[in-house]
């Protein structure tokens, strides 16, 4: 199992429990876009982020002989980081007025129940650009140009020298071959949820 | 379900990144799904944490027992020493002297036989392995199972698994 694969999240959570720090850190690394991202699209800054990111772990690490399915990790992170994304905007001043706490409720609530979507989300954001790095070569420079940086043909043809009529065809291409790699890569499966 | 053509490959393509409900015709829905949540992926954000927030965020681990990470001894001593098959003599140095441990493989499983000097016991992924002062042997049901942490009178030594392991 390499570094940047898809762990078994219960052996990983048990050599935890066993004392194993280079387990945590998997877990950690694992997981890091996931609550960073989540804490981010909450419209906080970057270093109101890091504390909520650092609270998430925290909170982790003090659940870690509590969990008892640790597929339900993506979600229960994703919820922890929004509430805490909630918590720390409000003492900001944003989002929720002093005394709202409707608002509070119902933003908190709101943020659960996306929590599902977003860490399914942001895995697979996290797998697509690891299989675009797979990738690697043009089709890795022609589809971040078109799908991250959200170049025009001309733009892309400037740079890349890709003729603008190849374009078309050359994404095709490339992009059924990054499918290819993320269906072995396990992308398409359901069951890990 | 066929594979898709060519020139489907084109229309999948500007389908998925597309605002259509209806999936291209003639081509089948579960693989015009498939490349709709691929391009659904490129459009998610997606941040990674600064290496310092990462780093803080590791260091929150502290184990209650005091645990050392079992390190292996450099292959130009014998700490490495691969045997016929795909079987594996790896020593490592533990608080009360060296360690040895045998990865015996069995198929997709692997037969782990420890030694280690002190320890009273060794917990895997499985539970307490079988053995005795010292001595202990399990089966594991991968190598990402293959590690395993050794209790002695001095605290806890983790042997990672052999995937983990720099050989």
């Amino acid at each position: 199992m390499g570094p940047d694969s898809a762990p078994d999240l219960d052996r990983l959570v048990r050599r935890c429990r066993r004392g194993d720090a280079s387990a945590w850190e998997r877990l950690v690394r694992h997981f890091q876009a996931l609550v960073y991202s989540t804490a981010r699209r909450s419209g906080l800054a970057s270093d109101d982020a890091e504390d909520v990111f650092q609270a998430t772990f925290v909170a982790l690490y003090r659940t870690l002989d509590r969990i008892e399915d640790a597929r339900a990790l993506p979600k229960w992170l994703a919820v922890t980081a929004a509430r805490e994304s909630v918590r720390v905007a409000r003492l900001r001043g944003r989002w929720v007025q002093e005394g709202d706490e409707k608002g509070l409720d119902e933003t908190i609530a709101d943020e659960e129940a996306r929590a599902d979507v977003v860490a399914t989300q942001s895995l697979d954001a996290r797998r697509l650009r690891q299989g675009l790095a797979s990738l690697g070569g043009r089709c890795e420079q022609l589809l971040a140009a078109l799908y991250f940086e959200e170049l025009d043909y001309k733009a892309i043809h400037e740079r890349l020298g890709t003729p603008v009529g190849a374009i078309g065809p050359t994404r095709a291409r490339c992009l059924q071959k990054l499918k290819v790699l993320l269906a072995k890569a396990g992308f398409f499966t359901e069951d890990e949820w | 379900m066929r594979n898709p053509e060519p020139n489907d490959v084109e229309r999948l393509a500007d389908w998925a990144f597309s605002v259509e409900a209806e999936a291209p015709e003639g081509i089948d829905r579960a693989v015009a799904l498939q490349w709709r949540r691929m391009a659904r992926a490129f459009a998610q954000s997606y941040e990674s944490a600064p290496q310092q927030a990462v780093a803080s965020a590791v260091a929150v681990f502290r184990p209650t027992k005091p645990t050392l990470l079992a390190r292996l001894l450099p292959s130009l001593s014998g700490g490495v020493r691969r045997t016929d098959s795909e079987d594996r003599v790896l020593d490592f140095e533990v608080p009360e002297g060296t360690a040895r441990v045998r990865y015996v493989a069995e198929g997709d499983r692997w037969r782990v036989l420890a030694e280690v000097p002190g320890a009273r016991q060794v917990q895997h992924d499985g539970g307490p392995a079988e053995g005795d002062v010292g001595r202990f042997e399990f089966v594991a049901e991968g190598e990402d199972a293959t590690g395993f942490t050794a209790t002695s009178a001095g605290g806890d030594v983790v042997f990672p698994p052999l995937g983990e392991i720099e050989l």
